[in-house]
């Protein structure tokens, strides 16, 4: 059984559109003038209990749309959402004991009060037994190493620690699925990294189904096989991450190292991805890579040269930059399989 | 109950964090009530009764409403407004917790330190215009008490609506600023009800805002037959259960609406 199916979901914000200008103020009064906003668009996936998935998409692209879908918070306009049983629109507590929900922005801490009086809020809001609620309590702030603020106000951590202790409330009555919007925004290299590899261990020791968003290519390097990349509100492509460079197989990048300073008369053909005194990466049809490489080669003299695949980075580049040119993410997946 | 009696003590051990501003806000809140008297006082002057309310009558009243209305008047709205708008009323709502009884219990801290902080100035005021107070008749007490405890639920079914609002109206500040005054007067914290024309009075008595303040003051001070008092009750009640019902129809029908915003 699946434990989250999305089907065919599409969801539209309708926002009051402002004019400027005091006659349009007025008249906005009177006459409000909406604009229909479509965050998601027949957006179709399913997850299995484990899978650990990185969702990810330029600014805008309907991610944290999406995973407020899946959490129940916003109705969508059509389609299905179902996570295990339950339609998490009808916000049934036997859902929700089953949820941790981490949005990145958002706080759920008390301001004024140290960590641990949330951590015990929330045993009482979960209902934990006292027992399994110390276990989980040692497990999670040893392995997250926060012993040491667990009684300081939460006004006066740092952000990463915030962050940490964020996720142990999240976590603490060890829930199926964990959503994770974010969670390491705004975090130094070594908080994100003790972040990452906390949800490796801790989440799939647990079997915890993740869905997580991240700007930080490296969060979803590390912890996700399967991505689901969004795009203008529709699911642009599900699969592996590795297996996203086929996308723009056509195109390949050449790596030449010259003997001396480039002149300034080589044809640089398609597009140039970087370039230095003596090293230039160009990238080419693959089609015409042995025509290119050969005149290259011929009229310069190169030192070395080499043929690289596109790297994942750049690919993703390549396809948030592009216009959408595809209206439904999910026979585009099914083509490329 | 046990995550709500949980809220109540985390919220009184935030609140006390705060003692010293809570304490003045009491304070300063006191002071335009030195006004009002000082105003009684002199309309007083050379009558013995105005509508039926002698001057230790009326002065009781003013002092009894104000009393009432710091312990009892909500100030939540403003926080709910922000929640919505941010956003952040997504966080309750991924969890088995009941954003109204949250706020319950939120709100009955507040009242709580309110209570506490403010003894002290009571004590002070009561003791310092002895001569113009009235005790309550010992046959009142229970009933009195019961009215007080109408009027907090009522209080809170009525902010916790407005609150609400938001999540339509999303600058809903002038409103509630609109909401604040409207409510003051028309509960009686400003004046006795009994003092407006007659077919506003028969009005009032119908609708809830005057079992807020005018209800328990005027028990207080004797002014109702018991019979009138156990009416007045079951009005009370039935606009506390009619405002269970609609709060729960405008949380239903706004969390269809919520935008859940941000991020
Ligand atoms: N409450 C709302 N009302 C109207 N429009 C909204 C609302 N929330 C989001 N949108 C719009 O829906 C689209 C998707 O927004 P969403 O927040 O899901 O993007 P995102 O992928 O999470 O972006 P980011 O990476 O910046 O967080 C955006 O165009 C946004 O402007
Ligand atoms: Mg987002």
């Amino acid at each position: 059984m699946n434990t989250i199916t999305v089907d065919h979901v599409s969801k539209n914000y309708r926002r009051v559109r402002t004019e400027e200008g005091l006659w349009n103020s007025l008249k906005s009064l009177v006459f409000r003038n909406f604009e229909t906003v479509k965050a998601l668009e027949n957006v179709s996936f399913s997850l299995e209990q484990g899978e650990m998935v990185g969702l990810i998409g330029p600014n805008g692209a309907g991610k944290s749309t999406l995973i407020k879908t899946l959490c129940g918070l916003i109705h969508p306009s059509q389609g299905t959402v179902k996570v295990f049983d339950f339609k998490p629109t009808d916000k049934k507590n036997a859902f929700k004991q089953q949820i941790g929900v981490v949005l990145g922005q958002k706080n759920q801490l008390w301001w004024d009060l140290s960590p641990v009086e949330t951590f015990k809020l929330h045993q009482e809001i979960y209902n934990i037994p006292e027992e399994e609620f110390n276990i989980s309590f040692q497990e999670l702030t040893q392995l997250l190493r926060v012993e040491h603020v667990l009684t300081t106000p939460v006004r006066n951590l740092s952000l990463g620690e915030r962050m940490k202790c964020e996720l142990i409330a999240s976590l603490l009555h060890r829930p199926k699925i964990l959503f994770l919007d974010e969670p390491t925004i705004g975090l130094d290299i070594i908080s994100q990294k003790k972040i990452r590899s906390f949800l490796k261990q801790y989440c799939v020791e647990k079997k915890i189904t993740v869905i997580l968003t991240s700007h930080y290519m490296d969060d979803i390097h590390y912890l996700c096989d399967r991505v689901l990349i969004m795009k203008s509100g529709t699911l642009f492509y599900d699969g592996k991450l590795q297996s996203i460079q086929s996308f723009i197989s056509d195109y390949k990048y050449l790596r030449f190292t010259f003997k001396t300073v480039i002149p300034h008369t080589i044809n640089l053909y398609d597009q140039v991805e970087e370039i230095d005194r003596q090293t230039l990466v160009i990238r080419v049809a693959s089609a015409n890579a042995k025509e290119v490489l050969q005149h290259i080669t011929s009229c310069y003299s190169v030192v070395d040269y080499s043929e690289e695949r596109i790297p994942v980075q750049d690919v993703l580049e390549h396809i948030f930059s592009e216009p959408n040119k595809v209206s439904n993410g999910r026979d585009q997946h099914e083509a490329i399989q | 109950m046990k995550p709500y009696n949980k809220i109540f003590r985390l919220s009184l051990q935030q609140l006390f964090q705060y003692r010293m501003n809570i304490f003045m806000f009491i304070i300063f809140g006191f002071l335009p009530l030195l006004a009002m008297l000082y105003l009684w006082i002199t309309i007083y002057e050379g009558k013995d009764t105005i509508q039926g309310f002698s001057l230790q009558e009326m002065i009781t009243y003013v002092l009894l409403a104000k009393l009432l209305e710091v312990l009892l008047l909500p100030d939540f709205h403003w926080s709910i407004n922000t929640e919505i708008r941010k956003g952040e009323l997504s966080k309750y709502l991924v969890k088995p917790l009941s954003y109204s009884r949250y706020w319950f219990a939120r709100n009955l801290a507040v009242r709580t330190s309110h209570f506490v902080l403010a003894i002290i100035p009571i004590v002070w005021i009561i003791g310092s215009m002895k001569a113009y107070t009235l005790p309550i008749q010992q046959h009142n007490v229970l009933l009195f008490l019961l009215s007080v405890l109408g009027s907090f639920i009522l209080y809170f079914l009525m902010y916790y609506q407005i609150s609400l609002l938001t999540i339509w109206f999303i600058d809903v500040s002038s409103f509630f600023f609109t909401v604040d005054i409207l409510l003051e007067f028309l509960a009686g914290t400003i004046i006795p009800l009994s003092l407006l024309p007659n077919w506003l009075y028969e009005i009032l008595k119908y609708l809830p805002f005057s079992y807020l303040i005018y209800f328990p003051t005027s028990i207080y001070l004797g002014k109702f037959l018991h019979k009138e008092i156990w009416w007045g009750l079951c009005i009370q009640g039935t606009w506390i259960l009619v405002f269970l019902l609609t709060s729960r129809l405008l949380w239903l029908w706004g969390l269809k609406k919520y935008d859940s915003v941000g991020a």
